[in-house]
């Protein structure tokens, strides 16, 4: 069944969406910024998880759903105070039902220990004993009385049934006609209608909210009395109706001692013969509709009423659309070319007719960017949680703080970038805060604070995960490199250059394994992740006040503002956020090492100078130095090489086409773009280039022979 | 004789228009359009009934004519026949 | 002869399950996203019938029952309520508001259909 499928898909990503909302409500209540609105918003997230929960049959996510959604309904008709300990326990059960949903989604079986001690404590709070028994009559009582009269025998024995029916009015009320039941009844069979007509009064006298017609119907079956009793299931209240079977000998005690089952609510009986009690009756129900409704409006602003209309779109669809309008700006490119060729360019209309186009398409891959978009929160929220279990797990006290988290980016980065946000926040809890006595000496707060924060910042997004704990002990970071062989005893370094050598592959500055780490991961896994989503990387530390982690990254995967050069006969693509300058190379900057070594000496430092169409083998030999042009390039760790190419074109937007699938990973290249002129022009990846340089040149070395 | 029109939904309260247009006929001879009915509900057909039963007991013509096939199939399952929506006036 | 549906519910995934379940059974179905958005597209929908979820943000399933029974066009349309719950408090107070019916998630495809069959007189 693909079509359970795809809507069971949907329903996880609905759940993913519920859980945020819960786990957003369940924080405000906690912080006291939360009023009846958000209990309400909060318990309406449960119970719509467990209602789309039921639909697909996940009875473990029903079952705590519904006991969670208890709790919730004793504190949303406030019998219940959101104690620190309730909400303890609230914020456990959101979490667990995080896991429920995972393991919904990957058809797992649910840590059955962990979901039995929830719900007992979730039940302690409750404090009834006997809610499993009334849920379980609740699971029960909704399966239609069935009474199988089928004999054992085998073969289909045919039924008799007298069934005699008179509605009340109420029956017509509630939308119900017995059109359609005695339809539904000859369907099952033969039947013989008799139509009690005789109260039917003149037209003068007549009126249409009483009933003045019964019916006597005869039904010869081979359906047991279950399927009749299923027809009048919703009229039972509202109409007598008699059932009896006759000329069939049944060995059912239920006809025995009852030749004439009565189906029928006592209850409505009792209140109609009442009719004061009656009119109390429904004066309460009336009361708690208005203030069901009062609540639900005030929920108005701010509450899921504001909800944008919205529809769900696959991704594989924005990503067709993203890459056709890559299309449109390749096409529009060359458009522009042969008009150039044409020797059209001096005429205006036709320039400004092109810039429209040219305008346009910059809006619509602009207006696609931004479908793509989605707000961090997603990812932000998740922190939360991991904070908390980060914190139990260390036996710290940690607050997490997120700021900006309506900053969108583009959806595979929301993804890509849990991961290592997640490992840099258990790293800042394990170890950039402090343990409790450890912070009392130095006068802080206990509680630490995790800050997450996002902007964007020209162009590009800036993610940042600080912490006020006790910063880098560079001591005891560059010993551990130095044991680790990562950098030579002695070697001269600054103090953001033994920060960066946190992310060097190989280093762990965890002296004892710890329930967070041990996980075999290191902050070079990060700086990889995020490298591979067009990001980087820094690290700022002040000793006893903390460290920040920034990140920063683009705002799409799929287009690159780049610089585009020549290399010979070539045109290669220099993502801009690599260069640092550009300029002409003049004997006084430059240096010769050996035969063939060059180096640029710019801002007091020696850089490699790489001739990349020797690297990439466009030509042998390398260039006269005089003829071209130098870019210098930067990576995270701060390290530089100049690049020499043989010129600059310009600056623009390439749209990013990916060589892995059809080509496998190049050494030195990220990707490729098409040009205007339908060239194919590959886009460097300055990082690996700048490592290749720096494994030909001892850096260090270089730096003190250009002193000394 | 005047013709009146039965509406597509003849249901509650289309029926207590249509009883409260047929109050203003009562003593004229009067035949019902039933072709466009598309829903019959119960009470509709109670109030046809009813508008029988007074046109019978005042002696005057009364007939429901052309009834679309859902009309019809309301009429039957109810345990009705369409020849009870008659008055004959012998003359 | 196609009957029209109008489902409200404010869970895209019911609306989804829902509408793909009547569409297969020759249903037209017309979906709604709360009380208020099912209230205001009553005469787009031109509903024989309506599907119902209870819990809604702005306005409820009873209240949603309630509005449609004191309209006049579709005063007598067959209002079903879809809920997870099925206790006689509740029931109650479905049909009070004047709802025709109730199905109990998780629900078959098959009974589902014919419930709704059954209320139509189909």
């Amino acid at each position: 069944m693909s079509d359970m499928d795809e809507f069971l898909e949907m329903f996880f990503v609905e759940c993913d969406e519920l859980l945020e909302a819960l786990s957003t409500g369940l924080r405000a209540m906690d912080s006291a910024t939360g009023d009846v609105e958000t209990v309400h918003s909060v318990f309406r997230a449960v119970h719509s998880m467990k209602g789309a929960a039921a639909a697909f049959g996940l009875s473990d996510l029903v079952t705590f759903a519904h006991r969670f959604e208890t709790v919730l309904d004793e504190l949303r008709s406030e019998k219940l105070d959101a104690t620190q300990s309730v909400m303890v326990t609230l914020h456990r059960s959101s979490d667990f039902l995080s896991d429920l949903v995972t393991a919904a989604r990957q058809s797992e079986c649910a840590d059955q220990a962990r979901l039995k001690e929830l719900l007992n404590e979730l039940d302690d709070i409750i404090g009834h004993e006997d809610v499993s028994t009334e849920d379980e009559d609740e699971g029960i009582e909704f399966v239609p009385l069935t009474l199988d009269l089928t004999p054992l025998d085998g073969g289909t024995p045919l039924n008799t049934f007298q069934i005699i029916f008179s509605p009340d009015a109420e029956l017509y009320r509630s939308g119900n006609d017995p059109v359609a039941l005695l339809f539904s009844l000859q369907q099952l069979g033969e039947t013989e209608v008799t139509i009690d007509h005789a109260l039917v009064p003149l037209l003068r006298d007549w009126r249409a909210e009483e009933t003045y017609l019964s019916w006597k119907v005869t039904l010869i079956t081979d359906e047991p009395v279950g399927k009749v009793n299923e027809i009048f299931e919703f009229v039972a209240d509202c109409a007598a109706i008699e059932i009896s079977s006759f000329e069939q000998p049944i060995q059912n005690d239920f006809f025995e001692k009852n030749p004439v089952a009565t189906v029928g609510s006592q209850e409505q009986k009792e209140l109609a013969n009442n009719p004061q009690n009656a009119e109390e009756h429904k004066s309460v129900e009336l009361d708690e509709n208005k203030s069901e409704k009062a609540a639900k409006t005030s929920n108005g602003p701010g509450g899921n009423a504001n909800a944008a209309a919205s529809i769900r779109v696959s991704l594989e669809r924005v990503d067709k659309l993203m890459n056709m309008i890559g299309e449109l700006v390749i096409k529009e490119a060359m458009l522009y070319q042969v008009i150039e060729t044409a020797g059209l360019t001096n005429q205006p209309d036709v320039v400004s007719a092109l810039d429209g186009i040219r305008q346009l398409a910059g809006d619509i891959q602009e207006s696609v960017m931004s479908i793509r978009a989605q707000p961090l929160k997603l990812v932000f929220q998740r922190m939360h949680r991991i904070v908390r279990e980060a914190a139990d797990a260390t036996g710290k006290k940690v607050r997490l703080d997120t700021i900006g988290e309506n900053t969108e980016v583009d959806k595979t980065m929301i993804e890509r970038l849990i991961d290592p946000l997640t490992h840099m926040i258990r790293n800042s809890v394990d170890h950039g805060l402090e343990d409790a006595v450890t912070r009392q000496r130095r006068g802080k707060a206990l509680e630490g604070t995790i800050t997450l924060s996002a902007a964007h910042r020209s162009g590009r997004v800036l993610i940042e995960v600080s912490d006020d704990g006790g910063g880098i002990d560079r001591e005891r970071v560059r010993k551990i490199a130095e044991d680790r062989g990562l950098i030579a005893p002695g070697t001269q370094l600054s103090s953001s250059e033994i920060d960066s050598l946190l992310f060097l592959p190989g280093f762990s500055s965890k002296e004892q394994v710890s329930a967070l780490s041990g996980r075999g991961v290191g902050l070079d896994v990060v700086r990889r992740e995020i490298m591979s989503l067009g990001g980087r990387v820094m690290i700022q530390s002040t000793e006893n006040k903390g460290t920040k982690f920034s990140i920063t990254l683009p705002l799409t995967l799929a287009v690159l503002e780049g610089m585009l050069i020549q290399l010979g006969d070539q045109s290669m693509v220099l993502p801009i956020t690599a260069v640092q300058e550009t300029l002409r190379p003049s004997s006084s900057c430059l240096h010769y090492v050996g035969k063939t070594g060059k180096l640029l000496l710019n801002r007091g430092e020696l850089i490699p100078i790489v001739d990349i169409a020797c690297t990439f083998g466009i030509r042998d030999e390398p260039a006269p130095l005089e003829d071209g042009v130098l870019i210098v390039i930067e990576n995270d760790s701060h390290r530089r090489a100049a690049l020499f190419v043989d010129a600059i074109f310009d600056q623009r937007q390439v749209v990013i086409k990916s060589l892995e699938e059809n080509y496998g990973k190049i050494p030195g290249v990220s990707a490729a773009t098409i040009l205007g002129d339908g060239n194919i022009a590959l886009i460097i990846d300055p990082e690996e280039i700048i490592f290749a340089s720096g494994m030909e040149h001892a850096r260090n070395n270089l730096k003190i022979a250009a002193y000394g | 004789m005047p013709d009146i029109q039965l509406p597509e939904i003849l249901d509650q309260r289309a029926a207590q228009k249509v009883a409260t247009l047929l109050i203003e006929e009562i003593g004229k001879p009067i035949k019902l359009d039933a072709s466009a009915i598309t829903r019959l509900g119960t009470i509709g057909v109670e109030m046809l009934l009813a508008a029988q039963r007074q046109w019978q007991s005042d002696g005057v013509a009364f007939e429901v004519c052309d009834w679309s096939a859902n009309a019809e199939k309301a009429i039957a399952t109810l345990g009705l026949s369409t020849t009870q929506f008659q008055v004959e006036v012998q003359s | 002869m196609t009957a029209r549906i109008l489902a409200v519910d404010d869970s895209p995934t019911i609306r989804g399950l829902v509408s793909s379940v009547l569409r297969r059974a020759g249903f037209e179905v017309y979906l709604a996203g709360d009380g208020v958005e099912g209230v205001g597209s009553l005469s787009d929908a031109d509903p024989a019938l309506i599907i119902t979820d209870i819990n809604m943000p702005r306005m409820d399933g009873f209240g949603l029952i309630e509005a449609v029974r004191a309209t006049g066009e579709y005063s007598s349309v067959p209002i079903l309520v879809l809920t997870t719950e099925s206790s006689p408090e509740l029931k109650a107070r479905a049909r009070n508001a004047g709802a025709t019916g109730w199905i109990v998630k998780p629900f078959e495809d098959k009974h589902f259909v014919s419930v709704i069959n059954r209320v139509l007189g189909r």
